[in-house]
């Protein structure tokens, strides 16, 4: 480790992945990525699951994946991960301190069934492409059966985990290569003064098994918001084990990538100051109590501004909403990003629970509006979409409520929505 | 122009509440407020038919209205009118889906309603004009429609000076940033002072103006409904667990409770666990039976209606609320308890 | 959402119970909040009205 070069900040060591494919041995060169089939295969397998499949898809491939559950970017900070996803490969102890190597424009992502999983579509390339961030990376698909009697919460760890050794795995190859480029992330406590301090809330789905997201390995179903510095993100300090609303949800590689963050590294007029996750109750006085609760923790953080980011539906309006009144209350500038649910023709009401104080809110679209999908040549992940009952490889017409991370919420994409005319 | 005209079973003469099965049907020329419209439209245009459909039968048969386009058609038409329907829900709900299927059949087309029928927000973009609120108003309303129609049938667009009423839709498109890009962007303008900037006007939702409370439950028949998945066990009608497109209802004659095994949720927006280990957890009929046998409560309904509220569209929503009040004004129920999820 | 006559309850979950309590509080809890709801029932209002206290006879 090089923590003394690096401060308390992260230096990213970025290897650009362009070009990926199964082979005998794992390599990394020159932006070719091979992967070892047997070795990814033994990362995954476990008593729980039957079968391990491992294929490949980049963009602009003819290739469907449906039934797309998490997606991870490749990451290590030493053989065998040297820390990344504490909790789970790492020791539970906060990451995101010296250096880390990332394979950018590469994915590890499973695909298959799983329970309360609502079916999410990728199409690599055509019409609908544009709409997914893991249709423009190079994807290791971890294709997998459950073994005969094998508990689904099983099932879900052993993908969970074989997904994380596999990312670790992949970018341990590059561990020796000269990076594409060298990316210091300063500690936000050494941010510049005199700009307005923003902190980014995000607010994680904390609703049971399947639905939940982890932070150092730990739901935070029954916690509170917690502090962390945006860089242990990179790190994979935030695992998701989340596979609901396709269209609405935050996989670990966009915790990795966090997009809002990264906006805010880039604008030269504003310091990220803080990154403040909260649960997303279902209660709703747990609701009330995390928003005020936040607001507070942000207000004693001297933070001016704050984004609010959500992962699900119509529930998790309320707990943006919430959370941005709170916040204006404590004299902090909210925006929040929203999804709209506007019914297929665009005229219903757009949001559940809106905000009453803090208006200035971002659209990434409405999720009920119907997007055509091409036929394609083929398909992973199933062969059937159970959503339509059709060969997964036909044409296909769908909500865009169905495509994976088509309105993520933590403002990866560029679909919006405005008034017609 | 050719005109055709929609109107429901109680307007055409045929009978109210009792006849509102009635099949949809094509008649010669005007038909009731259709001849007064006809008289307004002036000699330029023409009522050549008109369309009839039962209330009822327009709300559990969304095809009736691509059927009766269709014979519209045949007719020569080549303009479609509805209404006006005044704040019926049902009629409402006919006339916006008549004026949808018009328009996607490439009829010009529009409805006459008032602003707070619940047909309005089903009209999905084609033009409706506003109504009084009763039949009481048919003229002014007759005259506003007919002043409408003859400028739709000019090929101008209606506006709000023309009583044009109802939702503007909005449609996705592809911005030039990421929404977090915009999100930064929002944020500086804010930061500098501008308190309007939004890419997302607050909403306005409906209003309901709530109905006369009963006079005392004790000689009430109630009604449980829920938005809670709330199924027999097996899920027989396959209720979707989000999105819902559907409505069930399933008998409670004969139950003290409803018990665990027997019945479940199948709603995908939260953890079942705890419904499914006490379904009264959902519907509470255990006590309601209680306070039913006790008298405190007149009578409950026979049946419960259920369906999933989550990411249910608000247009679908609707109608399954139009769908439950008709059915339960139908069956003289004086009031209802719906637990939401 | 516009609804007139609102009763609150403890949780998405399990509007009409709490799994938190004993069976026979769960159930009084119940009870009492499906009176609480005839109560809002047989109330004249004019605007969305939350029903949170007990019916006072």
């Amino acid at each position: 480790m090089n923590a003394g070069e690096a401060g308390a900040g992260l230096r990213r060591l970025v290897h650009e992945v362009r070009e990926l494919a199964l082979g005998d041995r794992t390599v990394y060169e020159a932006g070719r990525l091979t992967v070892s089939e047997e070795a990814a295969r033994s990362l995954v397998e476990d008593p729980a699951l039957a079968e391990v499949g491992l294929a490949c898809a980049s963009p602009g491939e003819p290739v469907r994946i449906i039934g797309a559950l998490d997606a991870v970017q490749p990451c290590s900070k030493g053989p065998g991960g040297g820390g990344v996803f504490p909790g789970f490969l790492g020791p539970a102890l906060p990451p995101g301190r010296g250096e880390t190597h990332v394979l950018r424009g590469a994915a590890v992502l499973a695909a298959g069934h799983l329970p309360r999983a609502q079916e999410a579509v990728i199409d690599m390339s055509g019409p609908v492409a544009p709409l997914s961030p893991l249709a423009a990376t190079h994807n290791l698909v971890i294709e997998f059966e459950r073994a005969p009697g094998a508990a689904w919460e099983d099932v879900e760890a052993a993908v969970r985990r074989g997904l994380l050794r596999v990312a670790v795995h992949v970018a341990d190859a590059a561990l020796e290569c000269d990076p594409d480029a060298v990316e210091e992330l300063p500690d936000p406590a050494a941010t510049p003064e005199g700009r307005p301090r923003v902190g980014v809330v995000t607010n994680i789905q904390t609703q049971g098994k399947y639905k939940d997201v982890f932070v150092y390995g730990r739901s935070l179903s029954t916690g509170l918001a917690t502090l962390i510095s945006p860089n242990e993100l990179d790190d994979g300090a935030v695992v998701s084990g989340q596979y609901g609303h396709p269209a609405l949800k935050n996989p670990t590689y966009l915790h990795q990538t966090h997009p809002v963050v990264a906006a805010l590294r880039e604008c030269d007029d504003l310091s990220l100051a803080a990154l403040v996750l909260c649960p997303e109750p279902v209660e709703q006085g747990a609701k009330e109590l995390i928003s005020a609760h936040a607001a507070r923790l942000c207000a004693g953080l001297g933070l001016d501004a704050a984004i609010l980011t959500k992962e699900g539906g119509g529930n998790a309006d309320a707990d943006v909403s919430l959370k941005m009144d709170r916040l204006e209350e404590e004299g902090i500038t909210t925006v929040g990003v929203f999804a709209e649910m506007a019914g297929r023709d665009g005229t219903g009401p757009s949001l559940v629970v809106p905000p009453s104080r803090a208006t200035a809110m971002v659209s990434v679209g409405n999720y009920d509006e119907l997007v055509s999908l091409p036929a394609c040549e083929r398909a992973l992940g199933g062969d059937r979409l159970a959503l339509l009952d059709r060969p997964a490889t036909d044409e296909l017409e769908l909500p865009a409520a169905a495509i994976y991370c088509a309105l993520n919420p933590l403002g990866w994409g560029n679909l919006t929505c405005a008034e017609a005319g | 122009m050719r005109v055709v005209h929609y109107i429901n079973q109680f307007f055409a003469g045929v009978g109210g509440e009792e006849a509102a099965g009635t099949e949809p049907e094509l008649r010669e020329g005007p038909v009731g407020p259709g001849k007064r419209l006809a008289a307004l439209l002036g000699d330029e245009h023409e009522i050549v038919a008109t369309a009839v459909c039962g209330d009822d039968h327009a709300s559990e048969h969304s095809d009736f209205a691509a059927a009766l386009v269709e014979s519209a058609r045949e007719k020569g038409a080549e303009l479609l009118v509805a209404g006006p329907a005044f704040t019926s829900g049902r009629y409402g709900l006919a006339c916006a889906r008549i004026v949808v299927a018009a328009a996607e059949a490439g009829l010009p087309a529009l409805a006459a309603m008032h602003p707070d029928n619940p047909g309005l927000h089903e009209a999905a973009g084609t033009p409706v004009v506003e109504s009084g609120a009763t039949g009481r108003e048919m003229r002014p309303s007759l005259e506003r429609l007919a002043a409408a129609t003859r400028k739709l049938a000019g090929g101008e667009e209606l506006t709000a000076d023309d009583g044009r009423i109802g939702p503007v839709a909005r449609v996705n498109h592809m911005a030039e940033r990421s929404a977090a890009e915009r999100a930064v962007a929002l944020l500086l303008d804010r930061l500098g002072g501008d308190r309007e900037a939004t890419e997302i006007p607050l909403p306005t939702f409906d209003q309901v103006t709530p109905a006369d409370p009963v006079a005392d439950p004790a000689d009430a028949l109630v009604a449980l409904l829920t938005e809670g998945g709330f199924v027999p066990a097996g899920n027989p009608d396959r209720l979707e667990s989000a999105r819902a497109t559907k409505w069930v209802r399933h008998s409670l004659e004969g139950r003290d409770s409803v018990e665990e095994g027997e019945f479940e949720s199948v709603h995908g927006g939260f953890s079942t666990q705890w419904a499914n280990a006490e379904p009264n957890r959902i519907l509470p009929l255990d006590v309601a039976r209680e306070l039913e046998q006790e008298g405190a409560i007149g009578g409950l309904h026979t049946e419960y209606f259920a369906t999933t509220g989550n990411g249910t569209t608000v247009a679908d929503a609707r109608r399954f609320g139009v769908e439950w009040a008709a059915e339960l004004h139908e069956a003289r129920i004086q009031a209802a308890i719906l637990t939401a999820t | 959402m516009g609804a007139p006559r609102i009763v609150p309850t403890r949780g998405i979950p399990y509007p009409t119970g709490d799994p938190e309590l004993s069976s026979e509080q769960e159930r009084a809890w119940r009870r009492q909040l499906v009176e609480r709801a005839l109560h809002a029932l047989a109330t004249p209002v004019t605007e969305p009205t939350v029903f949170d206290g007990d019916p006072v006879e």
